[in-house]
């Protein structure tokens, strides 16, 4: 414990010592920081797209003239993907119809019969097993037909999974390169410290004593990598969220206008990046020193 | 205490060398011992045995009350603490100035900060070299880069001194004052073996001398010298 100050900037005089291979191996961590951070919070958008699209995600269940509504509005309601039920009755139907067409109107009046059939409005609780409900509701006696929004919740979904797994592959990969390049500063910094290490060893060094440098040199790029990294994720994100959220037209239709914004999730996001930059650099480290500190 | 019993060591590389047979020593607390021997007689591979870079192949290895033969990995570096080691090439960070390499050694066994105010211009005084205590290796002598490693091995207070052939790259004319130096902090209590070629030096200091030829220990005695005669 004397000495903690001092391999502390032991640590931090390789960094500079070693500055070129510290540089490189910064650049590459912070790019890796990055890429795998916008990929985190696409994924977490995907998400609140995906939730809103589910609060307005209704399916429609059509009953035949003569079903008995009552009893299709229970088996309906006791479904377990079923969120909220809502009945609407045919002549409630037409008026809606007819205010939304407000200029066919005469159209509508001219008909000689209703051609709303009852109908169930029915809020689905997970959008990824609207398939399943839709298949469900349409077995029912006496439902006519079932609609469901299906091909955009389908479109957010992909995207979703695309991500996810963008997201994992990004992760793995350049999380792989990050500990081999720290793995590799670690060395090139052994070999330049091997003179002061082996002395080390003859006065009665520990290992700990030796390796604490290393990984307080590996600690620090890990870190200035997160902060570095967390930066350009804020100028990016931002500028994506002022588009998402300013310039409305198409993308508040789709609920995009509900993305996170990044006071929400700066701080969550720094701790990640720097978390996540200083485990890829202690990794990389711990393996170096292993392989090239024996006793 | 050293005390080395029957030990040999053997290296597999190279087709198989013997280079230690059978040897048997035994070094007191407090004392200085020479050990001569021409190259490949064994002699570094004897004191890399007493400051277990290796182990021995057979017999069993005593120093400062440890059992080198079946010491553990975890407990080498604190063995390692109670010697010190003087090489003929000095082996100073060109880093750091002469206080600091003095003072690293105390840093690296975990000492205070006040411990090494105290200990670090004691030792430079005894080796005579306070006014040197800013400078870079770079800038010193073969004589004082010696005297700045002397200093370094005495720095931590060790039972035990090793010293191999410390006057190999110094002048032959300040090869005696290293010696003597040795001598002055022998005179402390401290147990020094030094190991040399140099045999004008082992003639005029004297002492017990212990000789190694192709692995064996073929001389141990006390012979006088000429600065025992003065």
């Amino acid at each position: 414990m004397n000495n903690i100050g001092y391999l502390i900037g032991q640590g931090l005089r390789s960094v500079w010592k070693n500055r070129l291979m510290s540089f490189a191996s910064l650049c590459v961590l912070t790019v890796s920081l990055i890429l795998v951070a916008l990929s985190a919070v696409i994924m977490l958008d995907c998400g609140i797209i995906l939730d809103n699209i589910s609060d307005r995600n209704e399916v429609s269940v059509y009953l035949e003239d003569d079903a008995d509504i009552a009893h299709i509005g229970d088996v309906i309601k006791s479904n377990s993907l079923t969120q909220s039920v809502e009945y609407i009755s045919p002549e409630e139907g037409l008026r809606k119809m007819m205010e939304q067409y407000s200029d066919q109107r005469e159209l509508f009046e001219s008909l000689p019969y209703n051609p709303v059939p009852p109908t169930y409005m029915v809020s689905i609780s997970d959008l990824e097993q609207i398939d399943t409900a839709v298949n469900q509701f349409s077995a029912i006696d006496g439902v006519y037909k079932v609609n469901a929004p299906m091909d955009f919740a389908s479109f957010i979904n992909d995207i979703r999974s695309t991500f996810t797994v963008i997201g994992a592959v990004l992760i793995i990969a350049l999380g792989t390169v990050s500990i081999i390049i720290i793995f590799n500063m670690t060395r090139l910094s052994v070999f330049a410290r091997r003179k002061e290490i082996a002395i080390m060893r003859i006065v009665g060094a520990t290992n700990s004593f030796i390796k604490t440098p290393f990984l307080v040199e590996g600690m620090f790029i890990g870190l200035l990598s997160g902060c570095i990294s967390w930066l350009a994720v804020k100028l990016v994100y931002e500028n994506l969220y002022i588009l998402f959220t300013q310039n409305l037209g198409m993308w508040e239709a789709l609920g995009m206008n509900n993305i996170l914004s990044f006071s929400q999730i700066g701080w969550y996001l720094l701790a990640g990046c720097c978390g996540a930059g200083a485990l890829l650099s202690v990794i990389g480290t711990l393996l170096s020193t292993g392989k090239y500190l024996k006793v | 205490m050293v005390e080395l019993k029957n030990v040999d060591v053997h290296f597999k590389d190279g087709g198989g060398v013997d280079a230690l047979n059978g040897v048997n020593l035994r070094i007191e607390d407090g004392e200085f011992v020479f050990i001569v021997g021409d190259s490949g007689a064994g002699k570094s591979t004897l004191l890399k045995l007493l400051t277990r870079e290796i182990a021995p192949t057979s017999g069993r290895v005593f120093v400062n009350g440890y059992n080198l033969a079946k010491i553990k990995n975890k407990k080498i570096p604190y063995f390692r603490r109670s010697i010190g080691m003087i090489f003929q090439d000095f082996r100073l960070i060109p880093d750091l100035n002469v206080y600091d390499n003095v003072a690293f050694v105390l840093r690296v066994t975990n000492k205070s900060k006040r411990t090494i105010r105290h200990r670090v211009p004691y030792v430079l005084n005894l080796v005579k070299l306070a006014e040197r205590a800013k400078a870079y290796p770079d800038t010193l002598s073969g004589g004082e880069k010696q005297r700045v490693a002397i200093a370094r091995a005495f720095a931590s207070d060790p039972g035990l001194i090793i010293a191999d052939e410390p006057t190999a790259n110094v002048d032959p004319a300040l090869s005696y004052d290293i010696v003597k130096l040795l001598k002055e902090i022998n005179k402390c209590g401290t147990t020094v073996i030094m190991v040399t070629h140099e045999h004008s030096l082992v003639e005029y200091f004297g002492g017990r001398i212990v000789s190694l030829k192709a692995g064996e220990v073929v001389f141990d005695e006390y012979v006088g010298g000429e600065a025992q005669d003065e």
